[in-house]
């Protein structure tokens, strides 16, 4: 295994690492890790590092880079919008990686957001083979407040009957008046949210990524939804499906898991081994069943 | 408009260490700025900081090195193997590459919290400092220890490792990274008041906290070299931080930024 300090994209401003098996990794899609956040390429407590590293071992090509204006790698001065210029600039490491490593099939992998770059990079380019979508958060824009606003709570809600229920810290903050009750109420829907499921459901752009999860898993793309207990990207993802993640999950070319004992960055060692050991068994079996 | 860095490995490939270059906005300086980063999650919190810094500095018209130490960042090993010492002498190696690199002549080395105390250290091990910046310094391992791990102990269960190493003096992980015992020893014995000469004839204490806790460091190292710069800017801690709730403290890096160009001073 080498790593080896690469710029690439138009200006050469976009900064990234590649980690090259110690055998010619070409046969193999590439695997590309993309900024989780504005977390710079090393990822929260230096996953991606250790990603890419045991991901080389098993013989594969690995890109880590910054997107611009992330990590080392500069702002762009175009202001083309987020959505299209993290699109644009993973296509660049694409290119980058097929001129320099004669690679033409790719593996996209990130966390938070880095799962949201991923699905819209999948979805415009065919190159893309399979995306792994972890804790992936904000496929639904932020401007969609109301939608935002409900997914929270919901989240709430799922830590007062999966964990607060059954926390004897949490009974005591109840019965010394530590709790706002109007809070505690509305998050497990005795009061409304004023957001009724069926008009949730027709929003446009959530029916436009539903789909598009759906054009991809029954078209030539694989797609791995990993999250941790608890993510808020599960309520979202359910939200998109409307409720039908089973249905999904249930395809071939899907495959749905939940670590426990995680949160959202992978914070304890334990999580962050078993992260790596779900992440690397998935695209292990892509480099041997993709097309 | 900002320009692009170059980012290169330098050393040994078994162990190479991960480096970006911000050129001088000038053509040619003999000036050169080493940052060293802080460890851990600090060191993920603070990266963007780092990159605010370094740019600035490169404005001012320094040749600046921002450096991963061995087991950590982009840099090889496994952040299990790294030592206190090792990263010392990693700081050692980066000012030579920048003697040898980009001709630089006069060498500067900055740190914000255990980043300080390693420019400090490496200051003192390897010489040839002009100017150094302790940017809210650690100065007490064991009083580091400390506050990290009641950082951990403050964050939600699933951030939390287990009950049984949560309750041990000495965890075996903090706040996402591993702590050996290596390390958590050499952390133990890290006490910057054992400091009797300041290894740089120019040097500035940057102090954040509210109640000005650098104060005592800046006493005993005004008596064990004199002639310390001290700048009390107030500002939120960076370094805990969510990386999304950050604000990047401006004042500070403009104040550390017009000392180190005030070369007369």
């Amino acid at each position: 295994m080498r790593e080896e300090a690469v710029h690439f994209g138009a200006s050469k401003s976009l900064v990234g690492v590649v980690t090259d098996p110690a055998e010619d990794g070409s046969s193999r899609p590439a695997v590309i890790l993309l900024n989780s956040g504005i977390i710079h390429r090393v990822g929260p407590n230096r996953l991606y590092v250790t990603l890419a590293r045991r991901l080389a071992q098993a013989g594969f090509v690995v890109l880590r880079f910054d997107l611009s204006g992330i990590g080392d790698s500069i702002i762009r001065r175009d202001n083309v919008p987020f959505e299209r210029s993290s699109v644009q600039e993973t296509q660049e490491a694409m290119a980058y990686l097929a001129a320099t490593r004669g690679v033409d099939r790719f593996l996209l992998a990130g966390i938070c957001t880095g799962a949201v770059v991923a699905y819209h990079t999948a979805r415009a380019d065919q190159r893309v083979v399979g995306a792994l979508l972890i804790n992936g958060q904000g496929y639904i824009p932020e401007s969609e407040e109301d939608i935002h606003a409900y997914l929270v709570n919901r989240q709430r809600r799922r830590y007062y009957l999966d964990r607060a229920l059954y926390s004897l810290e949490s009974w005591r903050k109840l019965v010394t008046g530590r709790v706002k009750f109007g809070d505690l109420l509305r998050v497990l829907g005795v009061k409304r949210d004023g957001l009724r499921r069926s008009q949730r459901s027709r929003n446009p752009k959530t029916e436009e990524i539903a789909s598009g999860f759906g054009s991809l898993a029954d078209g030539r793309t694989n797609l791995f939804f990993l999250y941790s207990a608890g993510d808020l990207g599960i309520e979202e993802l359910n939200v998109i499906l409307d409720g039908r993640v089973a249905e999904l999950a249930a395809r071939e070319t899907v495959r749905y898991s939940i670590v426990g004992q995680a949160d959202h960055m992978f914070t304890t060692l334990a999580s962050q081994e078993e992260f790596v050991r779900r992440a690397g068994e998935w695209l292990g079996q892509m480099a041997g069943t993709v097309r | 408009m900002a320009a692009n860095v170059e980012a290169f490995f330098f050393g040994d490939r078994a162990t190479q260490l991960f480096a970006c270059h911000h050129p001088p906005s000038a053509s040619a300086s003999e000036y050169g700025a080493v940052l060293c980063y802080p460890m851990g999650h600090e060191y993920v919190r603070t990266h963007r900081l780092y990159r605010f810094l370094a740019r600035r500095l490169a404005d001012a018209g320094f040749h600046v090195l921002r450096f991963d130490y061995f087991g950590t960042g982009d840099s090889a090993g496994e952040f299990e193997e790294a030592r206190l010492e090792r990263w010392v002498d990693d700081t050692g190696a980066a000012f030579g590459e920048l003697r040898r690199r980009f001709l630089v002549r006069h060498v500067y080395a900055a740190g914000l919290r255990l980043g300080a105390a390693v420019a400090l250290l490496a200051g003192i091990k390897h010489g040839g400092l002009d100017g150094l910046v302790l940017w809210d310094p650690v100065t007490s391992g064991p009083g580091y220890l400390e506050d990290v791990i009641a950082h951990q102990n403050q964050q939600p269960q699933a951030s939390r490792p287990s009950s049984i190493d949560r309750d041990s003096r000495a965890p075996r992980e903090i706040m996402g990274f591993p702590m050996t015992e290596a390390m958590y020893g050499d952390l133990a014995a890290l006490d910057l008041f054992d400091v009797t000469k300041v290894p740089a004839p120019r040097t500035l204490l940057v102090d954040s906290s509210d109640e000005s806790i650098q104060e005592k460091l800046r006493a005993h190292l005004e008596g064990a070299s004199g002639g310390i710069g001290y700048e009390h800017i107030p500002h939120q801690k960076t370094w805990t931080q969510d990386p999304y709730k950050t604000v990047v403290p401006s004042k500070i890096i403009d104040s550390v930024a017009r000392w180190m160009s005030d070369r007369e001073r």
